[in-house]
């Protein structure tokens, strides 16, 4: 989701970015993305990519304990509380080689709430991180502060249940996510009045980019075709989790074909995970199931979600 | 730009999620895929589109099918979107509708065999070909030396096997088909729905060879028995009328159309089962016959034909020396010399390409074989029956599946199959919906999924204006 372009971070920093952003997204709670979050890191970190989790759930952070992690000593209110504090100071060791924690924010009972000025801290912080991949586990909701981390990543995981709950929120959240990526440009294109109606009424929201851009190319044709491909390049990876039976694995897909038919975007079907009882109690265990359990289908289906997004990223092992 | 285009916007490959070269089989099986998707209770759906959303789509889905799959009509849509093919596509795309022409007459063909009625006509265009009974004897040996999934079948089976033997040959089995006789008159059968529904143009082809038989032999038996056989067939796919009038009446108008290359160039790709069943029937049985066929299988020859035809000639000559060494030299020397003498760069061309297409399709005949095999339980099954519930629920019967299995292999809930198969139209789902569900249905029951929702929703609709 090109979102690269944060004005205020200078060229000068780019060296030092992650290679990318993964950021593991789906609007509603206890969907595993912080299963998602930490298998997938581990199932990276283990081919040999330097991986730093990141537990986003500013509410709700729980990262730590997918991974097996003690109570960490440093989390991610203590950077945001000490306005001197390095990101680098609060990232903790996983015990899983290539691998670390910034844990969430564990004792800030209004982190959820953080100040703008906070946020852009620590969004800013986030990017100059010098790994190969940085993984946000967000936290349930579509709220602005869940939403600013999901559109600056490269890759903007959807993680969704087989259900008629999580695909409603799920396709709420990306259209949020989809209005709020267009709020950063909107001035550029003089659409602000269209991105206010789509983030406040509904009859705005049901209103799809095909649209937008039919409307700016009333007045600016060149422009309606930058703003075409601007648009293009938000492009959701999904993951299906807990699919219980075969049909459940074609969601995915199908989730891909209606989102292009009646969004008019493209998204890319990372591949789903298999419900798995066995691999569940690894999740009681407090261990990633790619690692207590891999040769579990669910592990087996992280594990090619990771190599998925390598190919993605052209990156070879 | 093409970026950001919803459904309302798509072309009919886009809508399928198809590629412009993608295969009928392709795109029906994109467009069951599409209407599970898009069913009004699917979960991918949910909240981002409503119901008369759902509705249009569905309707454009089923419209693309339908055109998509009817290559005269696919053709025209590509010149107005602007797709271009190359003649090698073209007579893919061809080759490919033909053989699934041919494979929907086989299923068809299968069913009017089993019962009763259908050995008898087995049998009568069985006799034409060898004049001897001993004929009939050599079919089932082949059958099932060559089909180890006869045995799967039960012992009933074995007895109505004969007619599904026939079939088989049709289709695309006909290298491997020892079995000339039967063969030879089914391709006849075969081929003409395939005419029917591939284009107006090819129907010529079919009909000359009842032309040829009717009027020379003085037996009555071969005559009206490949009449009768091609009629059946043809019904399904279009031409009502030419079924039924004789033969001979709608032979000459379609010697005169003998219209460009397109009819030929499908023609050319089957072709090879046409022809091997054309030539060799007059051959065996009527030897009068024999004149008047070459004749007209020449004249298709000179146009486009040839090439596929004398390899195909010349593997079929040792074939059948095998079982019967009288026939084989007969026909080779008739079509051999016609198929050399076009020497046209483009007719290679095109001649290449079917070759190709029929190697491809070679791997899929193994599916389909497999699914005329099951047929072979099948109920008796009149070539123009209507595909009621009623029949539905035999043919499922037939085929030992239960009707949980079925509605779980097809994804349909029991109870609407429960209601189909009992004709309860007034209380049937939408006919979008109706559609998709028939064709999932046929094609798991390994019947043609267009003739069957077709002939289905016809019955629906006059049900309709009935209680109206």
């Amino acid at each position: 989701m090109a979102a690269r372009t944060d004005p205020e971070s200078p060229g000068v920093v780019a060296r030092h970015r992650p290679h990318r952003i993964i950021a593991v997204g789906g609007g509603k709670g206890g969907i595993g993305k912080s299963l998602v979050s930490a298998n997938l890191g581990v199932a990276l970190a283990t081919r040999g990519q330097r991986v730093l989790l990141v537990d986003a759930d500013l509410g709700g952070a729980n990262l730590h304990t997918c991974l097996g992690v003690a109570q960490p000593t440093a989390t991610l209110s203590d950077f945001m509380l000490r306005p001197k504090a390095r990101l680098e100071d609060v990232i903790v060791p996983t015990g899983v080689a290539n691998l670390s924690l910034i844990a969430g924010a564990l004792d800030v009972l209004d982190a959820a709430n953080i100040k703008y000025a906070q946020k852009q801290r620590l969004l800013r912080s986030l990017q100059t991180q010098s790994v190969d991949y940085l993984i946000i586990d967000l936290g349930a909701g579509s709220s602005f502060n869940t939403l600013d981390f999901f559109i600056i990543a490269d890759h903007g995981v959807l993680v969704l249940l087989p259900e008629p709950t999580s695909v409603e929120n799920a396709y709420r959240f990306i259209k949020a996510a989809f209005y709020r990526r267009l709020q950063q440009v909107e001035s550029q294109y003089g659409i602000e009045r269209l991105v206010e109606k789509a983030l406040s009424t509904r009859e705005g929201a049901a209103r799809t980019p095909h649209q937008i851009i039919q409307h700016v190319r009333q007045q600016n044709a060149a422009l309606a075709e930058r703003l075409e491909k601007e648009l293009a390049a938000f492009r959701v990876k999904l993951v299906l989790n807990q699919a219980r039976s075969d049909g459940d694995l074609n969601v995915g897909a199908a989730v891909v074909s209606a989102w292009k038919k009646f969004f008019g975007l493209e998204m890319d079907d990372l591949g789903a995970i298999r419900y798995d009882d066995e691999a569940w109690r690894a999740v009681r265990k407090r261990r990633p199931i790619v690692l207590e359990k891999p040769e579990s289908p669910a592990a087996m289906g992280i594990q090619r979600i990771a190599d998925r997004l390598l190919a993605l990223d052209g990156v070879t092992e | 730009m093409s970026a950001m285009k919803h459904f309302e916007q798509q072309s009919y490959y886009e809508l399928l999620e198809v590629a412009v070269t993608a295969s009928e089989d392709q795109i029906l099986d994109a467009y069951a895929r599409a209407m599970e998707t898009y069913s009004p209770d699917s979960i991918a759906v949910y909240t981002l589109a409503d119901p008369e959303q759902l509705e249009a789509l569905r309707e454009r889905l089923t419209q693309a099918m339908e055109v998509l799959c009817a290559l005269e009509r696919r053709i025209e849509y590509d010149r107005k979107i602007g797709v271009t093919r190359s003649p090698e596509e073209l007579a893919r795309l061809r080759a490919e509708s033909l053989k699934r022409a041919a494979e929907t007459a086989t299923d068809t063909a299968p069913a009017n065999g089993a019962g009763e009625a259908p050995v008898t006509q087995a049998a009568a265009p069985a006799e034409p070909v060898a004049e001897v009974k001993p004929e009939v004897q050599a079919r089932p040996a082949t059958e099932e030396e060559e089909l180890p999934e006869a045995e799967v079948v039960s012992g009933e089976v074995v007895a109505e096997a004969e007619p599904v033997v026939a079939s088989e040959p049709v289709a695309e089995v006909e290298p491997v088909a020892a079995s000339e006789p039967v063969a030879e008159v089914e391709p006849v059968a075969a081929s003409e729905p395939v005419a029917a529904e591939a284009k107006p143009t090819i129907q010529n082809p079919p009909a000359e060879p009842p032309v040829a038989v009717t009027p020379p032999e003085p037996k009555p038996g071969p005559g009206p028995v490949a009449a009768s056989a091609v009629p059946e067939d043809e019904v399904p796919a279009a031409d009502p009328s030419e079924p039924t009038a004789a033969p001979a009446a709608s032979t000459p108008p379609s010697a005169g159309p003998t219209p460009a290359a397109l009819p030929l160039v499908p023609l050319a790709a089957k072709p090879g089962h046409l022809h091997r069943s054309l030539t060799p029937a007059p051959i065996s049985g009527l030897k009068p016959a024999i004149h008047a066929r070459p004749m007209a299988s020449t004249a298709r020859h000179g146009s486009t034909v040839p090439p596929p035809l004398p390899p195909r000639n010349g593997l079929r000559a040792p074939v059948r020396p095998e079982a019967e060494s009288a026939r084989p030299a007969p026909p080779p020397s008739a079509t051999r010399p016609n198929g050399q003498q076009l020497g046209e760069a483009p007719v290679l061309a095109e001649a290449s390409a079917i070759a190709n297409a029929e190697s491809a399709l070679a791997l899929v005949s193994a599916k389909a074989r497999d699914s005329r095999t099951r047929l072979k339980t099948v109920v008796d099954i009149p070539s123009d029956a209507e595909f009621n519930g009623e029949l539905l629920r035999r043919v499922r019967e037939s085929r030992n599946l239960s009707l949980p299995m079925l509605a779980d292999r097809t994804r349909i809930s029991s109870r609407h199959v429960e209601n189909i198969e009992a004709d309860r139209y007034d209380i049937l789902p939408a006919s979008v919906y109706l559609r998709g569900m028939l064709m999932s249905i046929a094609r798991e029951l390994g019947l043609d999924p267009l003739r069957v929702s077709k002939s289905y929703m016809g019955l629906v609709a006059s049900g309709e204006k009935k209680a109206r």
